[in-house]
């Protein structure tokens, strides 16, 4: 680490390496997940900001706005270049391209970095933070005269009222989830030849139960009557047999308490294709 | 440094000039250090609880709309919410800049969410299936540039898909919940980079009420918040103007213009507009900026506007030359509506109405009189703009942005300009947000309370609900209950459920006649290939032709099979709604005598001989076509 003397870059490179690490091996969902989103979205942002933070300060408004930009513009150009490369776009080349980069990052930004003014010190170099009523630059913390992140300490109230307003709208997120998961397809049948003398015919009840007899016929001859089970949504229900002769019209009806509610029809001699 | 300096005189003086206090002092004496990135915790966390409970309210309309009832009001009250506590705040004084920064943040963030709670578990916009199946196939294939049936331009920038890709691929997840998001990642980047933009400009009061009057764009609530590559793309054009502005800022620009550089190759490999309309910005910019060089010594971004421009027509030319007959279409109806316009005198369109169905008419007033206040606005603006001591060449370059937008407005009136002076206001309500919030601050004045205030207040809301009456058809912006509205607005779920079962069962690729709502899932989920003349198929494919007659007869054989289509989907649906005006089938297909689609229409191809009626859906039915047909 003597390569990388800041801290918190020290740390970038730490999680980039965990992160690439989880990238490669077998892990369990969540992990992949936070090591995903650190990868994309946040640690090439992160890295390639230390870089213009060599030389100037940027408040944490300003910092955000440059993690989060650096970090679609890496991945952008990031996957244009792995595009053109043996491993095309595949899971392993994204993560170590993108560990790769963070760590490049972070060496170019250790290196020959001049001390940098506190933002919050007072001092009046402060790019990028242009602004007449209320300059950041001219705030310094009562105490301490420097702003940490770690000192944020809001009151119980404002917490309180934070975490419900969470609550809330995780609660109005279900809600549009269950409102949606509602609109179910409708019962569906369908047919499926898999040779010349085999079908498979599949009925899917939708979002109700349903319960019913599939009648087959052939060349307006009944052939078959197949009582189905009481189907629960999500339920599909599938069976093949064997058609007496591939060489006439096959029609499958669904039918409830003698009601036509699908009807699906293959035509034979035919050609198998497309399977 | 120069520049610095100048900014800051300018901000000074045109806070001077409107009266308006500035609020240094107060909080460099009373407020301790984490006021300033969020300012008061209890009133922002406050305002973050109305703003919940807006979206509440959004999310039980959309429950109401779905099970057959109606959550009109129910979403108004969801948006007034939402916005309320935000406008308050902002155009109010003596609030710090962190707090101003971080109630724009939630709203946004706020009004993102009102997105997602429409359709939370699926894509439900038309352009949304296309880059689903951009993305798709480049998971399924490992690389870019593949052929996209469903919009072909989409395949040549990558930009989107590159991201989203990458975070699917990472994450494991899938690619709705990967876009969903990258473009949550993308509005923040946005919103961050207007405010600075802004407030760079002239100061964090007026960049907040501008950001405000940004958020009215009619584009903003729904249209910019799905996964495309526009909603990708605009956050990065904000995010180079803010590289520039800073690079012109700081004697050390290298590592800025380097940071431009890069982030304009991303912008050019993002969208073509976008790209297009930077290259423009920076012209026009450096055009001003050189002007203004002689006797200030301003920055000009002369580079930077050789690269993007020479890098946007390089990618044109070069990697999606398809571009030209994607937007040449559009800017010819364009032009013809304009000409229209101008030499009868009369609009072409009915205002406020799609399909048969007319908006409610307060909505009809409350957007006409937001569009009247923003364009009255624009001169007050403009005025404060010139009385400033010190201005800067971006600002001028954002008033003719406003004067681009007064031009562009009638073009609401044409049936072939709409969609430009739709699509435009993405970008020119930066101008608008600047220029009107200047005049919106001038108005409220400086006081803490006050009758100023709450007009300034209530004009800004307005303005945004305004903005959202013109933004969607009326009867779409909650989700609609499928089984009774028998008229697909958007894919049905049985098809995506037949989109499924197709790509499960028989495969991808396959050539499809369908109309132009169910092939979104098709195309998309289903991975196969709808065949419409828009689509940039050869031969020039007439699919509608194989559907409009009432019998199976020679005409339809003969297209099924010029066409080679392999399977045919009908819909039921689409006879129990007026003629779209989009087409069923296609775009250019021709009004049909009728004028609606008939039910025989559709049920011809049952019992007849070539045609395996595969999938039944109620609705929906799937047929295979023989090979031999």
């Amino acid at each position: 680490m003597r390569i990388i003397p800041s801290k918190d870059l020290q740390l970038v490179v730490v999680i980039a390496i965990i992160s690439v690490g989880v990238e490669l091996v077998p892990v369990p969902l969540v992990a992949r997940v936070v090591a995903g989103f650190l990868l994309a979205l946040v640690l090439p942002g992160y890295s390639t900001t230390s870089i213009l933070r060599k030389s100037h300060t940027l408040g944490p408004w300003e910092r955000l706005l440059c993690v989060l930009g650096f970090s679609l513009v890496v991945s952008i150009l990031g996957g244009l270049f792995l595009n053109f490369m043996p491993g095309h776009l595949s899971r392993s080349a994204w993560a170590v391209f993108a560990g790769a980069f963070v760590l490049v990052c972070c060496i170019l930004a250790s290196i020959k970095t001049p001390s940098r003014p506190n933002p919050y010190s007072g001092s009046p170099v402060l790019s990028g933070m242009g602004d007449a009523d209320d300059s950041v630059s001219t705030i310094k913390h009562k105490s301490t005269g420097k702003l940490s992140l770690l000192e944020y300490r809001p009151s119980l109230l404002a917490v309180l009222l934070a975490t419900a307003a969470l609550a809330i709208t995780g609660g109005a997120l279900a809600i549009s989830v269950h409102a949606s998961l509602a609109q179910g397809a409708p019962l569906t049948m369908w047919l499926r030849p898999l040779s010349n003398r085999h079908v498979e015919v599949g009925v899917s009840p939708g979002a109700t139960p349903q319960s019913g007899l599939a009648l087959v016929t052939q060349e307006g001859s009944k052939v078959s009557r197949l009582p189905l089970p009481s189907l629960s949504p999500a339920h599909t229900f599938t069976i093949i047999f064997k058609v007496p002769t591939n060489e006439s019209e096959l029609i499958v009806k669904l039918e409830h308490n003698s009601k036509s509610l699908r009807h699906v029809q293959y035509w034979y001699p035919k050609k198998q294709q497309n399977h | 440094m120069a520049c610095r300096e100048r900014s800051e005189k300018l901000s000074q003086s045109l806070f001077a000039d409107m009266s308006v206090a500035t609020d240094t002092q107060h909080y460099s004496s009373e407020n301790t250090g984490h006021a300033i990135i969020v300012g008061q915790p209890i009133i922002v966390a406050s305002c973050a609880l109305i703003m919940a409970f807006g979206l509440l309210l959004l999310a039980f309309a959309n429950y109401s709309s779905v099970h057959g009832g109606d959550g009109y009001w129910l979403f108004w009250g969801g948006i007034l919410a939402i916005i309320a506590p935000a406008i308050y705040r902002l155009v109010g004084v003596r609030i710090v800049r962190g707090e101003r920064i971080a109630i724009l943040v939630m709203e946004s963030t706020f009004l993102y969410l009102a997105k997602v709670v429409r359709e939370p578990t699926s894509f439900s916009f038309s352009d949304e299936f296309a880059h689903w199946r951009d993305a798709g196939n480049a998971l399924r294939l490992g690389h870019l540039f593949s052929f996209n049936p469903l919009i072909p331009t989409v395949g040549r920038y990558p930009g989107l898909t590159d991201v989203t890709v990458g975070v699917s691929r990472m994450t494991g997840l899938s690619v709705f919940i990967s876009g969903t998001v990258i473009i949550g990642v993308a509005r923040l980047v946005l919103y961050l980079a207007l405010f600075c933009v802004l407030e760079r400009l002239a100061g964090s009061r007026v960049a907040g009420v501008a950001s405000l009057i940004y958020f009215a764009d009619p584009n903003f609530l729904y249209w910019s918040a799905q996964f495309a590559y526009e909603s990708l793309a605009v956050p990065l054009l904000f995010f180079v103007i803010w590289l520039v502005l800073c690079a012109g800022d700081d004697n050390r620009r290298t590592a800025w213009v380097v940071a431009s550089l890069c982030s304009i190759s991303a912008l050019i490999i993002t969208h073509h507009v976008a790209s297009y309309a930077l290259a423009v910005i920076l012209l026009v910019w450096t055009i001003i900026a050189s002007l203004f060089h002689r006797r200030t010594g301003c920055y000009v971004p002369i580079g930077l506007t050789i690269y993007a421009t020479a890098g946007a027509a390089a990618w044109l030319a070069f990697v999606a030359p398809i571009t030209t007959h994607y937007l040449g279409p559009v800017f010819n109806r364009t032009i013809s509506g304009a000409l229209a316009l101008f030499l009868h005198q009369s609009p072409s369109r009915q205002l406020f109405a799609a399909n048969g169905k007319v908006a409610p008419s307060w909505e009809q007033g409350i957007a006409i009189v937001s569009v009247g206040m923003l364009v009255v606005a624009i001169p007050f603006g403009i005025q404060a703009i010139r009385r400033q001591a010190n201005s800067q060449p971006l600002q001028f370059t954002l008033i003719l942005g406003c004067l681009l937008y007064l031009a562009v407005l009638p073009l609401r009136l044409t049936a072939g300009g709409q969609e430009t002076a739709n699509r435009s206001s993405e970008y020119v309500f930066l101008s608008l947000g600047l220029v009107d919030a200047m005049a919106v601050v001038k108005l409220a004045g400086d006081r803490t309370v006050g009758l100023r205030k709450g007009l300034a207040s209530a004009l800004l809301a307005v303005v945004f609900l305004g903005g959202v009456a013109v933004s969607w058809t009326f009867y779409e912006r909650l989700q609609p209950d499928f089984a009774i509205s028998g008229e697909p607005t958007q894919p049905i779920p049985a098809a995506t459920a037949l989109a499924l079962w197709m790509e499960k069962n028989i495969g991808p690729n396959h050539r499809i006649g369908t109309d132009l709502v169910d092939d979104l899932p098709l195309g998309s989920y289903g991975e196969q290939m709808p065949v419409f003349g828009a689509a940039g198929e050869q031969g020039n494919p007439h699919v509608w032709q194989a559907f409009f007659p009432t019998t199976v007869n020679s005409l339809v054989r003969n297209e099924i099979s010029s066409d080679h289509l392999q399977y045919l989907i009908t819909d039921d649906l689409l006879v129990e709604g007026p003629q779209p005006t989009s087409g069923y089938f296609d775009p250019g297909e021709p009004a049909l005598p009728g004028e609606k689609l008939s039910m025989s229409s559709l049920s011809k191809f049952d019992g007849v001989s070539g045609f395996a009626r595969l999938y039944d859906a109620g609705s929906i039915v799937l047929y295979q076509v023989e090979s031999q047909q």
